[in-house]
């Protein structure tokens, strides 16, 4: 199970905050959730409304920046640092990384820290890279020293994609929970019925997502996690190609040749124009051909053809298996994507259309 | 009909040019050889004494022993063996102007143009003049006519060059002529004015330089940032030439080397340097760089020797007077498990692999530059306890035991060193080195084994229980490049190293191979240690990708617009194909059309190159270059890593792979 993305210590606190304020001042401050309720408090309607309305946009921030990287407007032009500024600076990193390291009183790292920050800043490389100060060991056996090493790190400007992702898990779950406090399930029109339902749906298939993609990578077969798509249709390929430099002979070849006549001597030489539609249909071979053959063995002299011959079939349908494999996880996460993505393109546009109704009327 | 009397005297011609080329090959081979002979005769080896015996006894320079012995100082025969040289030269360039000559009039005649040798000047070809009788020559012996004038031409400018640089930089003296065709290729002479900086200290340096006029200072940055002199260089004086200790040991340099005066240098890129340095028979180059190095460093190398560590400079410096250098190639076996061991090693660069029999032969240590190994002929039964074998090319100190045993009893230290070998020997074979156990070390070993990381300084990997094949990395890479090219594939190497993949990107080797093979000065390594790509200079040659251990530097057609554009494809093209084969069927027209429309009104174009076609130089195959994973240097951001929603690709050592594989790989 991948568990990154529940180590926030910035979102589930805040999530948590957000929820638990709300619920307090439900509980203890004598409110009923919705409008319809017999203590309807229109300060706290509003507050919930709004800061879920927040929470919303927030959450669907994640889908463009998720599209964010693959646009242009993060290419090298817009903010790369010319490559001498930075090889001058890790020069300069260098030489203090030795002179800290020669002073016989070792000095702290925040103090080393703040010189080597000092450095980029004057060479003008803030922008691209950071300090990076820690403690390691060099050497070996009984000359194994520790030593202070100062790198230049990535600067990394803007949130990870990680960091987005756990912003959208955690205050798209707190925002489904100020919904349900706000609306109370209490709508009488069918905007609020179907505001609630779409808000929920939301948030559910959201949870699902989460456990979808926690989960699945983690659950596969080591096989399966070996393997990419990409690496398991090029080997497919490969055996294809040799499958049908066996079979192609047998099939066009007029004279009758060694394989084919081994073939038909085990009793399969039937099964050569279905080995060879199987191929062109990409489908696994019958499992008939498979059994024939451990029925039948063939001759000696040709034994190691098609032992040959079986053993790519093998490799072929366990390749064709794997992919067919892979590709159903994928058609899940296309499912829950295609339910999870329109309903939250719904839900943000019947939000706007209740904000604004709710405004104006 | 061919006029047979020409196609006789073009063959004839022809013949002559080869013969002369083979004749002063075979002599400029002889005396190379005979060149390093002496440097081995003066360090007193008996089969190379021989054979300048032989030598001067053919000159009638020396016949008895007592004339022999006269001729110690190696120094005059090597001066003798100069003159010769230059005798050669002189002699051969005649030969070969008036081969050149003679090509050019055949030629002439064959086109019809009826000039003769004289009047044909040497280096004027009659280009673009159809022949007169087309069938005077055969067509065969008119391409080769073309193409051997061509030759010889290059030939007369080489020994040009030859002249110019062999007196003026010693190492050169007796290069062999392939060695000589990269030089004029490759090589740079560069004036710089007074106090220009050549090297810095501490920093990844990479070309190997000779002083051919003016002075330099060689200054050691202090702790407190003052510098000490440390050495002054100067052309007239002996081993004029530096950065011999980074080239050699692929690591920063020791010391920064300023210019005194206006100085003329030559700067020599490290695939020469090791062309030089490997060029087979001809071994004046390496001998005289690693007598230099010796001379220079190799007592401050010593340090590295866990049992000479405590010694004085001075005591390290006798030592090093028996040490001497040695070479493996890829794959090279060192020594075998069970024979006996009498040399201590010292690596200078490149990776050993040891080996142990328990059962199978299983790999026990990985050793790099830096390590040394060979304990065992301290030990009372001096055999190998392990098979060492060099994963790639390797280069060494080797330190007899015989020799440095007398030397350490004239130094009176014998028993410290010993017991120092012996201990650190017992440490090895009980496995409590480094406070692993042996089951431990075989599993750390078996990972590098597989995965041929050891070379490696850092790579990506892929988490694979964590990666759920969203294509964001390769996606963000691609995006992040001008080019639109990605620089990852996560095919991965295919290495059994269990719970992570390892990406195909480049993984920024010790020693990297691909720097070595490119003849063009396209591949460089930065101050930290990573490698970087100059397209300016790649031709798309494949050199490089064909030298990657790790298959990851890509040949790609630049620019590449239309791709480029095509990845530009409309957002969420997934989602409306999937929506329209619900709705429409198994065609999606409805796609292609929105997103061809995307394209042509909405899609962002890709941002003019930095690289104009122009700009490459002439050789440039077609626009192709070769990319590699750049770090994403400058941007602020390695993209793939930044981009991961599933945090499981990572950038990492060899040591820290390791440590996550064990982690989730269970």
């Amino acid at each position: 199970m991948n568990t990154s993305y529940f180590r926030s210590r910035t979102w589930i606190p805040a999530a948590i905050l957000i929820v638990a304020a709300f619920v307090v001042w439900w509980k203890w401050g004598d409110v009923d959730a919705g409008r319809d309720g017999a203590n309807s408090h229109r300060g706290f309607l509003l507050i919930t409304g709004w800061v879920s309305l927040g929470l919303f946009l927030a959450v669907a921030a994640y889908a463009g920046r998720k599209w964010f990287p693959r646009r242009p407007v993060v290419t090298p032009g817009a903010r790369r640092t010319p490559f001498e500024r930075i090889e001058d600076a890790l020069i300069e990193l260098k030489a203090l990384e030795d002179r800290e390291n020669r002073k016989e009183e070792r000095p702290s790292l925040s103090e080393v820290r703040k010189k080597a920050a000092t450095i980029l800043r004057s060479a003008g490389v803030w922008k691209a890279v950071r300090p990076h100060v820690r403690v390691r060991e060099r050497g070996t056996g009984s000359k194994r020293e520790k030593y202070i090493a100062v790198k230049a790190v990535p600067a990394r400007r803007g949130w990870s994609m990680l960091r987005w992702m756990r912003m959208h898990l955690f205050l798209g779950t707190a925002a489904g929970a100020l919904v349900i406090l706000h609306s109370g399930f209490r709508g009488t029109l069918w905007i609020g019925l179907l505001l609630d339902w779409t808000a929920l749906g939301a948030v559910v298939t959201g949870l699902g997502g989460i456990v979808l993609w926690a989960v699945w990578a983690g659950g596969m077969s080591r096989a399966e996690r070996e393997l990419t798509y990409e690496a398991t249709r090029a080997l497919e390929q490969h055996f294809e190609r040799n499958l049908d430099d066996f079979l192609h002979p047998v099939m066009e070849a007029k004279p009758q040749t060694k394989l084919e006549a081994a073939l038909e001597s085990a009793g399969l030489r039937l099964h050569v124009p279905r080995l060879s539609l199987a191929l062109k249909e990409r489908r696994p071979p019958p499992k008939k051909f498979l059994e024939d053959f451990a029925a039948h063995p063939p001759e000696p002299e040709v034994r190691a053809d098609v032992c040959e011959l079986a053993e790519y079939m093998g490799i072929f349908t366990a390749l064709h298996d794997e992919r067919v494999r892979l590709q159903r996880h994928h058609r899940w996460l296309q499912v829950w994507r295609l339910v999870h993505v329109p309903l939250s393109i719904l839900l943000l546009f019947l939000v706007a259309v209740h904000v604004i109704s709710t405004w104006r009327y | 009909m061919p006029n047979e009397s020409l196609e006789q005297r073009c063959k004839s011609a022809l013949e002559d040019y080869r013969d002369t080329k083979r004749k002063y090959l075979k002599k400029r081979r002889d005396l190379s050889r005979l060149a390093v002979d002496f440097l081995h005769w003066r360090r007193l080896e008996a089969g190379a004494r021989t054979k300048a015996v032989e030598w001067l006894s053919q000159r009638g320079l020396a016949t008895t022993e007592e004339e022999v012995d006269a001729w110690e100082d190696a120094r005059s025969a090597i001066d003798q063996l100069r003159t010769e040289r230059d005798e050669i030269d002189d002699e051969s360039r005649e030969h070969f102007e008036r081969c050149a000559r003679a090509l050019s009039a055949c030629r002439a005649e064959a086109l019809g143009t009826g000039e003769s040798a004289d009047e044909q000047p040497v280096g004027e070809t009659p280009e673009g003049r159809e022949p007169a009788d087309a069938t005077s020559v055969s067509k065969e012996t008119l391409a080769a006519l073309e193409s051997v004038e061509a030759k010889c031409l290059d030939l007369l400018k080489s020994l040009a060059t030859r002249k110019r640089y062999q007196d003026r930089f010693d190492p050169l003296s007796f290069s062999s002529n392939d060695a000589w065709i990269l030089f004029e290729a490759n090589a740079r002479e560069v004036k710089l004015g007074r106090d220009a900086r050549i090297i810095q200290q501490d920093v990844y340096t990479q070309n190997f330089w000779g002083l051919l006029d003016g002075e330099v200072d060689v200054l050691r940055v202090q702790n407190d940032g003052t510098k000490v002199l440390v050495d002054t260089m100067a052309a007239d004086r002996p081993s004029p030439w530096f950065g011999e200790m980074s080239a050699l040991g692929n690591r920063p340099a020791n010391a920064e080397v300023r210019a005194k005066s206006a100085a003329t240098l030559l700067s020599i890129p490290p695939p020469l340097f090791w062309r030089l340095y490997d060029d087979g028979p001809f071994g004046w180059f390496k001998d005289q760089i690693d007598r230099t190095y010796a001379d220079r460093t190799l007592h401050s190398e010593l340090r590295s020797f866990p049992e000479l560590h405590d010694l004085t400079e001075e005591e390290r410096r006798s030592i090093s007077e028996v040490a001497d250098f040695v070479s493996w190639e890829r794959n090279e076996q060192i020594a075998q498990q069970g024979q006996p061991a009498d040399t201590l090693y010292l690596l200078r660069s490149g990776c050993v692999v040891a080996l142990r029999r328990d059962g199978s032969m299983r790999p026990h240590e990985i050793l790099q530059a830096g390590a040394a190994f060979g304990e065992e002929a301290f030990s009372d039964n001096p055999v190998w306890t392990y098979t060492l074998v060099a994963s790639q090319k390797t280069h060494a100190v080797s330190l007899p035991v015989g020799p440095l045993r007398e030397r350490l009893a004239e130094l009176g230290i014998e028993t410290d060193v010993e017991t120092a070998a012996l201990e650190r020997l017992g440490e090895l074979q009980t496995g409590i080195h480094e406070e692993t156990s042996i089951a431990e070390q075989v599993e750390r070993l078996g990972f590098f084994e597989v995965s041929d990381l050891a070379k490696a300084r850092a790579g990506l990997v892929i988490e694979t229980s964590k990666c759920t094949r969203c294509n964001a990395c390769v996606e963000s890479c691609a995006a992040v490049h001008d080019d639109g090219i990605p620089r990852i594939s996560k095919i991965g190497l295919g290495a059994d190293v269990p719970g992570i993949r390892l990406v195909n990107a480049c993984y920024h080797c010790e020693t990297p191979e691909c720097m070595s093979a490119c003849n063009d000065g396209a591949i460089r390594r930065r101050v930290d240690g990573l490698i970087d790509f100059i397209w300016d200079n790649c031709t798309g040659c494949k050199a490089c990708a064909k030298a990657c251990p790790f298959d990851v530097i890509r040949i790609v057609r630049y620019p590449l617009e239309d791709e480029v554009l095509q990845r530009r494809e409309l957002p969420f093209r997934s989602l409306f194909e999937t929506l329209e084969r619900a709705v429409k069927g198994p065609e999606c027209s409805w796609t292609d059309r929105l997103d061809g429309w995307w394209k042509r009104h909405l899609a962002p174009r890709v941002p003019d190159c930095e690289h104009e076609t122009s700009e490459y130089s002439e050789n440039v195959v077609k626009g192709l270059k070769a990319v590699q994973c750049d770090h994403c240097y400058g941007l602020g951001y390695q993209a793939c890593v930044f981009n991961c929603p599933c945090d499981a690709i990572h950038r990492r050592t060899p040591e820290d792979a390791l440590e996550l594989s064990e982690r989730v790989g269970r």
